[in-house]
């Protein structure tokens, strides 16, 4: 029937402007939402780094839930490594006065932030499944390399950069044998 | 600069990180062990849990007087000074309520009304000799814990700079990196997977006391470790307090006090020792002073991969 046919592209076509809508909307608000972080952090010190997300990729993760609403947490890798971690959107918390969640956490600790213990009451293990871990599972899963990650990293599609030609240091996981160097962004001082 | 070194080991029950930086591997291996060594010998001194321990013996002293060691004595002296401070409201014998509700029952134990606080205790300082009263049972985790790694940090002054993490409890030394402080982040208690800001601290001492991780249920009741003993019931309006302070001891002792004491009085305490603290009570709202803002670290600095 050519009706149905049609009517079931509509159906499509409605289905997957909303889904691009939604995905739009998402990357709207989390930027709007890191804006906003960037400039408490302008306030606070007078030299912030701005973070270079240019061409990096960015997975989010599943939901988890906190008092008012579910969150979301994303994060950004470039060159195998999280350069940024978006705050989740948290539906119905007011804002400032509630403390915020920040998702970074051991899973981006040992990936690349610059954080060198978690204060907290007395634990006596350590959990490691989170939202953002998930998201980290995806960006290897779907040929991204995390470096010094939570011991599951894999060697996938896209080359880790070998040790020698990198200027940060973690030392830790991907072992690998060299593989050429495909990225052209290394901002590197050795002299090749 | 060179790589900083790290080293896990457990002891009193909690695991127990180490980062050392300026120093060697096997100077790290060498102060690891001294801290290892210091741990074990507080955990065999004050644990409640331990059969052998000194604090086990005297647990089990029931109502005669009890000769102990002096750093023992000293400890259980500290904790009747701080219940008198606080009105009773901490206090050691907290550890007959945490063994009723099976947290660290001893054998034989039955649980007495009205129960016995710390004006039951007797003490006879020249002879160093302590008296329970019958059924009472100590329990001075929360002043012990942030002397032994103030302990442990003593033993490693040598190295340039060292982190120690002892299930939460962090003491800072030096600097962690070409001069810049030890980022350390707070847990966030509702997600603890997630933390709610970061602070960089140099030689100080930091602690987050919470009711999200020790408890449990005992007949349908909720229950924790941070009990009221004014009233012998969980305090409950104060998830997490994080007090930063010179040692980790008075870090510690702060932020318990922090969710014991009434909100008024935790503010005018920490207020006039001077020291940065931030809570989030129940409901999500937080407290911070500003001389704890002045510690943060904005977001964007903790997530770039460039220190």
């Amino acid at each position: 029937m050519p009706t149905s046919f049609s009517k079931n592209i509509q159906k499509f076509l409605v289905l997957s402007f909303t889904a691009v809508a939604l995905v739009v909307i998402v990357i709207g608000v989390s930027r709007t939402k890191k804006t906003d972080v960037t400039t408490d952090a302008n306030n606070a010190s007078p030299t912030p780094t701005p973070i270079d997300t240019t061409g990096a990729k960015t997975f989010t993760g599943t939901s988890y839930q906190t008092p008012w609403g579910n969150a979301v947490a994303s994060i950004s890798v470039k060159n195998g490594k999280v350069v940024a971690v978006t705050m989740p959107q948290v539906p119905n918390s007011p804002p400032s006065i509630f403390a915020e969640p920040y998702l970074v956490d051991q899973a981006l600790r040992t990936g690349s932030a610059n954080i060198q213990g978690v204060s907290g009451a007395t634990f006596t293990s350590m959990a490691f499944k989170s939202s953002l871990e998930n998201a980290l599972l995806q960006a290897q899963t779907q040929g991204e390399t995390i470096t010094g990650g939570t011991g599951t990293t894999t060697s996938t599609a896209k080359p880790v950069v070998p040790r020698k030609y990198r200027d940060d240091d973690d030392e830790d996981e991907d072992s690998d044998d060299d593989f050429f160097d495909f990225d052209d962004d290394e901002d590197d001082d050795s002299s090749l | 600069m060179n790589q900083p070194e790290h080293r896990v080991f457990h002891s009193m029950g909690i695991p127990i990180h180490i980062t050392l930086v300026g120093c060697s591997a096997t100077e790290a291996d060498h102060a690891a062990q001294k801290a290892e060594a210091i741990f074990n010998e507080y955990d065999l001194r004050f644990s409640r849990f331990k059969n052998e321990s000194e604090l086990m013996s005297l647990n089990n002293s029931n109502g005669v007087w009890h000769k102990v060691s002096l750093p023992l004595f000293q400890v259980l002296k500290k904790c009747v000074a701080l219940s008198a401070d606080t009105m009773g409201i901490f206090d050691a014998s907290v550890g007959g309520i945490l063994a009723s509700y099976g947290y660290g029952l001893p054998k034989k134990f039955i649980r007495k009304t009205p129960f016995p606080t710390y004006r039951d205790l007797a003490f006879n300082d020249r002879e160093l000799l302590v008296r329970l009263a019958p059924g009472q049972i100590l329990e001075p985790a929360c002043i012990v814990k942030g002397m032994s790694i103030d302990a442990a940090g003593q033993a490693l002054s040598e190295v340039r700079g060292f982190m120690i993490n002892a299930g939460g409890d962090i003491l800072t030394h030096g600097s962690f990196n070409n001069g810049s402080a030890w980022n350390i982040a707070i847990q966030d208690p509702r997600d603890l997977r997630a933390i709610v800001t970061t602070i960089g601290i140099k030689n100080a001492g930091i602690a987050t006391s919470g009711i999200y991780q020790t408890g449990g249920e005992h007949d349908g009741e909720k229950w924790h470790h941070l009990i009221n003993m004014q009233t012998g019931k969980p305090a409950n309006r104060t998830m997490s307090a994080t007090v930063i302070a010179p040692t980790c001891e008075q870090a510690d002792i702060e932020a318990s006090l922090a969710i014991l004491l009434p909100f008024e009085q935790t503010v005018a305490r920490l207020e006039q020792r001077k020291l940065p603290y931030f809570l989030i009570y129940n409901d999500g709202h937080i407290a911070k002073n500003a001389a704890f803002s002045a510690l943060e670290v904005p977001f964007d600095k903790i997530a770039t991969d460039t220190v």
